[in-house]
């Protein structure tokens, strides 16, 4: 590690895992985890298959509960207990699996946490969609945002997740595994987009098990092994 | 760089998108319009009674009471729920409407009507509260606990009319019911009036967006921070209204209150949801597609009774027509998937 960014740790530092555990009946899933995300870096979390990738992302986002250790995001103690705490608290995960509304339209998808209103209780669909408008765009995503989410590809279904998450107050962008089922095409837009949300200030936060991913897109890389850190490579 | 190349695609992309949303509507209520257009222009040209403006009148009526128990059912199938006990609450309803209606000659006709609407709808309400509070509360498939209701109203109503048949209402209120408006009997205006609430409540406020929210994925909605046990017991006493109001429409109609009427109303109500293009599944229909299996329904009973095909008959096709439009709707979705995606395969 560079001496530079301990310096700079105080201010620049957006979340802090110390020593965090986590054990399951039988299995040790993270053992003593340290972990520094920066201000505005893409930071790439990789791991074997078991190497405790998802027990971390899960307890960053409020499933499950430390045994021990401490995590601070923004210098405040960060312990949700729910995944609502997590989204409250600004990080926000992009799951492999989707949680989307295949049946309702991309600016609802985006949006529905809390539609925008003209009357109270009545949805403004005029303003829901503008606002999508300028989200879809800032990600590059040539969609219309009324365009119900079961007719978007794979590619696309991720990119309204990330405008999902982006919609909201997101200190913290989480993306787990995000190129596992794109093609080579695809995935060189998606890197292309997260770099232009680095550009922009966003933190993210990237998993992955291909290492050859790591170096075209992170600025910093912790590997798991085992279910502790090994390294953080600047 | 490369986000030159995507900007590029935006105009064409663009174009492909809304030709996709203006033909996914084509393809689900219009289309069911279509088939409903369809099915009275073969009705007008080789049954000559059909297209007359009594017969017109005849179905309009006969469809309003399963119009009515309907919007409350898409509400409650697109939350992923059903409800069983429709038919039976509908029973119950009505005498707890119709006891008021009878005392009419004691407590004033006035008061007796209006107490009569305000007890029938109550009664759907608590029925409703019951369903969607029990089911949440404890976590019990609606199948079961609505199962349980079918036979609690049922009960209910035999036990407090001693099982008779209540008549003699006020005739003002047995008169309104016969009555027209624009045309068109009123007991159809009320239900078509139900219908249009239904629709602006699921397409325009949140309330209705949450609805489908909910019955796409319960699970997301939920951790986004909605709290899903009201929307969806919500959705339950929506649906109890709607037969408080149909069971207002019955006695209108057929100035009777009976503790035996309404038996196999849930399963025309659950036809005409699904034949309306809305998917058991939930999230996904709406409630004009409703109105459309409704009225498809009242006019493939009407047109093949005109026909002169017997009961039994009309039973085995209207059968047919329910499974057929199932099938039919996963074509759709498979045709309108692939022709929205095609342009992406490159």
């Amino acid at each position: 590690m560079r001496d530079a960014t301990t310096a700079f740790r105080n201010d620049s530092t957006l979340l802090d895992i110390r020593g965090v555990s986590k054990s399951f009946p039988g299995v040790m899933a993270l053992k003593d985890v340290d972990l520094r995300v920066l201000r505005g870096e893409i930071h790439i979390l990789v791991g074997e298959n078991g190497a405790g990738k998802s027990t971390l992302v899960r307890t960053l986002c409020g499933v499950h509960s430390p045994d021990g250790g401490s995590m601070t995001l923004d210098g405040v103690p960060y312990r949700p207990r729910h995944p609502l705490d997590a989204i409250r608290a600004g990080v926000r995960v992009v799951h492999q699996e989707f949680n989307l509304l295949r049946h309702l339209s991309v600016g609802e998808n985006i949006f529905f946490e809390r539609l925008p209103t003209s009357f109270p209780g009545i949805v403004d669909f005029h303003r829901l969609f503008e606002d999508t408008e300028r989200i879809l765009s800032r990600l590059g995503l040539a969609i219309s945002p009324e365009t119900p989410v079961d007719r978007l590809g794979i590619a696309q279904m991720q990119l309204v997740e990330i405008a999902k998450a982006l919609s909201g107050r997101s200190r913290l962008l989480i993306l787990d595994e995000p190129t596992a089922t794109l093609t080579s095409r695809e995935i060189g837009r998606l890197f292309d987009i997260l770099r232009t949300l680095r550009d922009e200030g966003v933190t993210l936060m990237y998993i992955s098990h291909r290492l050859q991913e790591v170096s075209e897109i992170g600025d910093r890389i912790t590997v798991l092994r085992n279910g502790s850190d090994r390294k953080s490579v600047v | 760089m490369g986000h030159s190349g995507i900007t590029g695609g935006r105009v064409e992309h663009g174009r492909r998108e809304t030709g996709t949303v203006v033909l996914g509507f084509f393809m689900r209520e219009a289309g069911i319009g279509a088939a409903l257009l369809l099915l009275c222009v073969l009705f007008a040209v080789f049954v000559p009674q059909f297209a007359t403006r009594i017969n017109v009148s005849n179905i309009l009526t006969q469809i309003s009471i399963n119009t009515a128990i309907s919007v409350g059912m898409t509400f409650v199938i697109l939350l992923g729920g059903i409800d069983l006990s429709v038919g039976s609450v509908i029973s119950f309803c009505s005498i707890a409407g119709g006891l008021i209606l009878a005392k009419g000659s004691v407590i004033g006709t006035p008061s007796a009507i209006a107490c009569a609407v305000a007890a029938s709808i109550a009664a759907g309400l608590a029925c409703g509260l019951f369903n969607g509070w029990v089911s949440v509360r404890w976590n019990i498939h609606p199948f079961i606990v609505t199962l349980g209701m079918l036979n609690i109203a049922r009960g209910a109503a035999l036990q407090i009319s001693g099982s008779r048949t209540l008549f003699s209402f006020p005739a003002a209120f047995n008169q309104f019911g016969s009555q027209t408006m624009f045309g068109l009997p009123i007991i159809f205006i009320i239900a078509a009036a139900l219908v249009a609430m239904g629709h602006i409540v699921l397409s325009r406020t949140v309330f209705g967006r949450l609805i489908y929210a909910i019955g796409n994925n319960e699970e997301s909605v939920r951790l986004s921070g909605h709290n899903t046990r009201f929307y969806k017991v919500a959705a339950f006493v929506l649906c109890g209204a709607m037969v408080g109001i149909a069971a207002i429409l019955y006695m209108l109609r057929l100035n009777i209150a009976s503790p035996i009427l309404g038996v196999g109303f849930e399963l025309n109500a659950i036809a005409a949801v699904v034949i309306g293009g809305t998917s058991m599944s939930g999230g996904k229909g709406s409630m004009i597609g409703t109105f459309f299996g409704a009225c498809i329904m009242g006019v493939l009973n009407n047109g093949l009774l005109l026909l002169g095909m017997g009961d039994f008959a009309r039973q085995i096709v209207t059968g047919f027509v329910i499974v057929i439009a199932v099938i039919l709707d996963t074509y759709r979705n498979k045709l309108s998937l692939a022709l929205a995606r095609k342009p992406d395969a490159e």
